[in-house]
């Protein structure tokens, strides 16, 4: 009985085009528009030579030997650009470059915008001004270690650059709203959770006061109901991760086990939100549908989905973020993906395992009445 | 002595102010295709869905198959078949899958459902519509569908509300062939409309409902008791003097008689020869008579004489 009414709850399920739209195409439609808006001006960013000006105040010549080994090559990092600082800002201004190096005592760079390219043209001042400040260190405490110390610096070749650049892409912005995208497709379940409670409630819809009728208890119907639902959900969240991450090739983080994890209990949460949801009241199902929704989009909005609000958010009222589902997932994306805290991810896992099961049991206890006062 | 299949006593559901079912008392029997006939929001439909226990009620006892029914009476459910009044099938789904998935949630046997599945389709005519999505079908095929889902797992009691609404004459011939057969296999039917032939050509036994009350019930004969004209005799004649209208209203059983578009309407309330009677008038005055018609009582005419002839529009 549980089983094949499973069978006829999936059959169901692939069959509605709301699914498909909402599940499957809509994910992948935006992460396709997101690919194109972030990642095409990233990776002409980073695979194209960065135009920059060397403005020399002061003779550097470690500097000068880095420079110009990193806009050598057939793909260089950097196209250089020696000039006086009056020369440098105009182009700066007119976006002919995107970056001055003034070398004067020490290394200073300046940008126009914050971009992916600032992002990594920081990333490569900052550890050049690191690895010399420790040279000079190491020249002050011990004179004897300084040429090895030396031919270390000069040693900052192409190699450590694009190390550089692998570091930023690390902590690239956009990598945050393919999880915010992958995190609303975890959410949109809750529209399949609300076809939940309405299709086993007589008061809700005519399939619902005709299955009131028959031999299989309601609570076996609607878990039965449920664990369909959240196979097809998950699957259909599962194809939309594969698809970010192998079609579009966005890179989601080393490990993509404990990603895949995350969205299955992700799914899972959107569901028992949309159950909760459907069981509430007695509206119509395309009201309980619009809801949902708007929660979920509610919910991705404060995760960053649209802007990134999520940290003004953690500053006044952090409390937001901890009890907000897609901030929990999104979370949980980057606590393995970025923080590597296999710790932090548990928690997280926790969380939305106890969240989902708060809003099934409140689901059952909304649509546990036996008998309506009005079909 | 037949068995009391369903038992209803006193039972009373409100609306808020509006009384839907008014201290309605029933006995149902093992056997009976039972007719609940009444005007639109006279409680028809109510009183199925408390006995089905879909709705709660204010007061009263329903019993079916002897056992109190309650919402997870499952052991009495499984043996219960409904079919509603709005189609109540998936789109997504052929004809085949909605049959068995209705059937599922009471038989688990799989090679026994195959089975009934098979004997369904066969007995609502949709063999050649097994792989067909419910969209593609007709208006009739669709209830026909409704009614396949309602009684595949062969149930003791039916309840069939309405299930001939919007459909064309032959696909409501075929409904309701298939009920009095469902009948002739074992199964008691409770069966509601508003359509007057429908109910007395398969009803055994009927109850008129008006307000939530029970107004009238028994057999057909027994409820064309009720109606004071047991026949009405229509005669073409040429002009008829006064007088012999008068001869003929002073005859025994005779209710009036009327004369106009040279037509001789009388009215009879009981009696067994009126015809015969008006006729040997009409011979001895020497009236001239053309084609003569005699009309016995239709459950129509009880439903007007019990509920008026006002017109009804109110939810139930």
């Amino acid at each position: 009985m549980f089983f094949s009414y499973v069978k006829y709850e999936l059959k169901k399920y692939f069959k509605t085009k709301d699914v498909f739209l909402w599940l499957l195409l809509f994910p992948v439609a935006l992460g396709f528009l997101f690919k194109i808006a972030f990642l095409g001006i990233w990776e002409e960013n980073i695979f194209t030579a960065i135009p920059v000006a060397v403005v020399a105040e002061a003779e550097n010549p470690a500097f000068e030997a880095v420079i110009d080994e990193l806009s050598k090559g057939e793909e260089p990092f950097l196209e250089v650009n020696y000039t006086d600082m009056e020369d440098a800002e105009k182009k700066l201004e007119k976006e002919e470059i995107k970056g001055i190096f003034l070398v004067s005592d020490t290394i200073s760079l300046t940008v126009a915008e914050n971009s992916m390219t600032s992002t990594v043209l920081k990333s490569f001042a900052d550890n050049y001004i690191h690895t010399e400040n420790t040279i000079k260190d190491i020249a002050n405490s011990s004179p004897d270690k300084v040429m090895s110390a030396v031919e270390t610096l000069s040693g900052w070749n192409e190699a450590a650059a694009k190390e550089t650049i692998l570091a930023a892409r690390e902590s690239d912005p956009y990598v945050s709203y393919f999880y915010n995208l992958i995190t609303m497709v975890c959410l949109f379940a809750s529209m399949a959770g609300v076809r939940i409670a309405v299709e086993n409630q007589a008061n809700l819809s005519y399939a619902g006061a005709r299955k009131e009728c028959t031999a299989m208890p309601k609570l076996k119907r609607i878990l039965a109901s449920y664990f369909a639902t959240f196979i097809s959900s998950t699957v259909c969240s599962l194809i939309s991760v594969s698809y970010i991450r192998f079609v579009l090739g966005v890179e989601l983080g080393e490990n993509l086990v404990p990603i895949y994890i995350s969205t299955i209990f992700g799914s899972n949460l959107g569901l028992a939100i949309g159950f909760a949801i459907g069981a509430i009241g007695k509206f119509s199902e395309s009201i309980k549908d619009g809801i949902a929704t708007g929660v979920s989009l509610i919910c991705c909005f404060l995760s960053g989905l649209m802007v990134n609000i999520k940290g003004i958010i953690e500053q006044y009222a952090p409390i937001v973020n901890r009890i907000n589902p897609a901030s929990i997932i999104v979370d949980s994306f980057f606590a393995v993906a970025v923080f590597d805290d296999y710790s932090q991810y548990g928690f997280l896992i926790l969380k939305m395992t106890v969240m989902s099961v708060m809003f099934i049991v409140l689901g059952i206890f909304l649509v546990r009445r036996k008998k309506y006062e009005c079909i | 002595m037949a068995e009391i299949v369903v038992r209803i006593h006193d039972l009373v559901k409100r609306y808020k102010d509006i009384v839907a079912v008014d201290h309605l008392d029933l006995d149902i029997k093992e056997g009976e295709i039972f007719g609940l006939l009444g005007p639109n929001g006279s409680g028809k439909t109510t009183t199925i869905h408390c006995l089905l226990s879909l709705l709660s009620y204010e007061s009263g006892d329903i019993t079916i198959f002897g056992k109190p029914m309650t919402p997870t009476s499952y052991d009495i459910k499984k043996d219960i078949g409904v079919v509603m009044q709005n189609v109540a099938v998936f789109d997504q789904l052929t004809v085949y899958e909605n049959i068995d998935f209705f059937c599922s949630m009471y038989v688990k046997d799989k090679k026994k459902r195959v089975e009934l599945v098979k004997e369904a389709i066969e007995f609502t005519g949709l063999e050649d519509f097994t792989d067909f999505y419910p969209k593609k079908l007709s208006g009739g095929l669709l209830r026909r569908l409704n009614i396949a889902c309602g009684i595949a797992h062969k149930p003791r009691l039916i309840f069939f509300d309405e299930p001939t609404v919007a459909v064309d004459p032959q696909s409501r011939n075929k409904i309701l062939e298939g009920i009095i057969e469902l009948n002739k296999n074992g199964s008691t039917i409770i069966y509601t409309s508003h359509y007057m032939e429908e109910v007395e050509q398969i009803c055994t036994r009927i109850a008129i409902l008006d307000g939530g009350r029970k107004i009238a019930e028994g057999t057909k004969e027994e409820l064309k008791q009720i109606v004071k004209v047991t026949e009405t005799i229509e005669i073409e004649t040429a002009a008829i003097e006064n007088s012999v209208l008068c001869e003929i209203r002073g005859a025994e059983h005779i209710l009036s008689a009327e004369y106009s578009d040279h037509t001789l309407t009388v009215c009879c309330s009981g009696g067994s020869h009126n015809l015969m009677s008006v006729l040997e008038i009409l011979k001895n005055r020497n009236v001239m008579i053309g084609q003569v018609y005699s009309k016995l009582p239709t459950l129509n005419d009880v439903f007007l004489e019990v509920t008026g002839k006002e017109l009804r529009d109110r939810e139930g």
